[in-house]
């Protein structure tokens, strides 16, 4: 139990070092450390299933400044318990939330040992012009908040895994058919966020092509995106240039 | 400053494997300012070889810096040609504090145009591609989402990097300027638009069990509903949440909210 929980709690440090030291590249996300999870623990199919679960409904969590939600703990950790424990999908992602929630009080307290620590002691380095400090002052905030993570995981996954099968050992049939139930409308969420991004009134007529391919010619991911890609080619080509006059 | 210094392969490659690690120290202060003075090093080391020069130009990138990650090559490529253009400055015209007005003048913009490529479109479309298939347990689902992240950021990167450094600014200036980078800007919109609305009917499922029986035959409300258009109410569901997120309804509110409400609707015999 004890290595499973080390296990999972190094995932859960990569996705950290993904974002601060490998160019934050947007993997470190349920869909590619769920299977990373579900590989260490012997059951890689699973990890796959509960990733792109979580990845839908998370689609639009983004990672920058103040997060709504953690997403590299509540996958992790969610995706650790469902394994050991042999949960649902649906179950998974009943535990991923409240710990997504809960997790992002450590990137708080991560921020602050930046500003009041790291930060004055890289002005001091330049000061003094020592680039050695600043080589691993440049990496620290992001070793600080590996580190700090890892721990949090490996605490939530290994004290965690008897309780959480109490709790869903408790749990009446009726209101585990509504979790699932729930976990097939979640993603309408991973979709509202996403159009805030690129919801714009003149553009509710693409919105609606990309609907209607799946809805009426059974068009799946792969086909709309390219239909996607060609639509947006002829919108670049055709759409005259506003030269800005200044 | 009378010899001339030019920057050679080995001081840039170590600067651009070092924009790698533009989140390796965030704070609130300076945002990646820490890891983009540390990126800077290399070059500055090799440019100013007077202790009192190199201090300053230490102290030059000791500022608060933040733009989307794939552009910092970018802006570290434009720094470094700056720098090497000052250092190598003998007319006295070269104004040092125009090295940090340019950083700050490109974040911006870059971070705008950055979101919106690779969370808002890149990432947006490697999970509407990846996410339904690694749901149902297919691994090419992962793979998928991987090399649709990971190619077109290393090639901006990498391009980035040697753009800015040979002449970048030009280049972001006339594209802003003749309107094309408005209108790359809307296409990606367009894009993520059509792959928006494409994941609605593949991802939210809404599956409604209510039946009633009427004398002779029973009536079937998901029957009904397809019959008017399939998908009907995941669309109408995905619009509403997304109505909701704009009205300012915290995320977390929503996500319990659906909770309850797919329970609530079980227990009643609905779904």
């Amino acid at each position: 139990m004890l290595l499973k929980a080390f296990l999972v709690s190094l995932v859960a440090a990569y996705g950290r070092l993904e974002q601060g030291w490998m160019g934050q590249q947007m993997i470190a996300r349920p869909i590619w450390l769920c299977p990373l999870v579900g590989l260490l623990l012997g059951d890689l199919q699973q990890g796959i299933i509960i990733g792109g679960s979580l990845e839908l409904i998370w689609a639009g969590v983004v990672q920058v400044g103040a997060t709504p939600t953690e997403v590299v703990t509540g996958s992790t950790v969610a995706c650790g318990l469902a394994i050991i424990n042999n949960l649902s999908v649906a179950e998974a992602i009943t535990i991923a939330i409240p710990v997504g929630l809960l997790a992002t009080l450590i990137g708080t307290i991560n921020n602050t040992i930046t500003i009041a620590v790291w930060s004055p002691m890289t002005n001091k380095a330049v000061d003094h012009g020592n680039t050695k400090a600043i080589w691993w002052l440049g990496l620290a905030g992001c070793a600080t908040q590996a580190l700090m993570y890892g721990i949090a995981v490996f605490l939530a996954v290994s004290a965690g895994s008897a309780a959480v099968q109490a709790i869903i050992d408790g749990i009446p049939q009726v209101i585990r058919d509504g979790l699932s139930n729930a976990s097939m409308i979640l993603p309408a969420v991973g979709i509202g966020i996403l159009m805030q991004f690129s919801f714009d009134k003149k553009f509710v007529g693409f919105f609606l092509v990309g609907f209607l391919l799946p809805t009426y010619m059974g068009f799946g991911s792969v086909a709309t995106a390219l239909t996607g890609v060609a639509i947006a080619l002829i919108y670049f080509f055709l759409k005259p240039n506003e030269v800005e006059d200044d | 400053m009378t010899n001339h210094v030019s920057l050679e392969k080995k001081e840039l490659n170590k600067v651009f494997w070092r924009s790698y690690q533009a989140l390796g120290c965030y704070s609130y202060d300076k945002q990646q300012g820490i890891p983009y003075l540390r990126a800077m090093v290399p070059v500055l080391e090799k440019l100013y070889p007077e202790r009192d020069q190199f201090l300053k130009a230490l102290k030059r990138h000791n500022t608060m810096f933040n733009t989307t990650c794939a552009f910092v090559p970018f802006c570290l490529g434009i720094s470094c040609a700056m720098e090497e253009e000052y250092a190598n400055d003998e007319s006295g015209q070269f104004d040092p504090e125009s090295i940090g007005a340019v950083k700050i003048a490109l974040m911006g913009p870059l971070a705008g145009i950055g979101d919106s490529f690779f969370w808002g479109t890149f990432r947006l479309i490697a999970c509407g591609v990846g996410a339904p298939l690694a749901a149902e347990g297919n691994p090419l689902g992962v793979i998928l989402y991987l090399l649709l992240n990971l190619v077109p950021s290393t090639l901006t990167r990498w391009y980035g990097f040697q753009l800015g450094y040979k002449g970048g600014r030009q280049f972001l200036a006339r594209i802003q300027a003749d309107g094309t980078l408005a209108k790359l800007t809307e296409s990606a919109k367009v894009l993520a638009m059509v792959v928006i609305g494409g994941m609605v009917p593949q991802i939210v499922k809404f599956p409604v069990a209510f039946t009633l029986e009427l004398g002779g035959g029973t009536f079937v409300l998901s029957e009904v509903l397809d019959g008017i258009m399939p998908n009907l109410l995941p669309l109408l569901l995905s619009l509403f949440v997304y109505r909701l997120i704009m009205k300012g309804t915290k995320v977390n509110a929503i996500i319990f909210g659906l909770l309850g409400l797919g329970i609530l609707l079980t227990v009643l015999g609905i779904m």
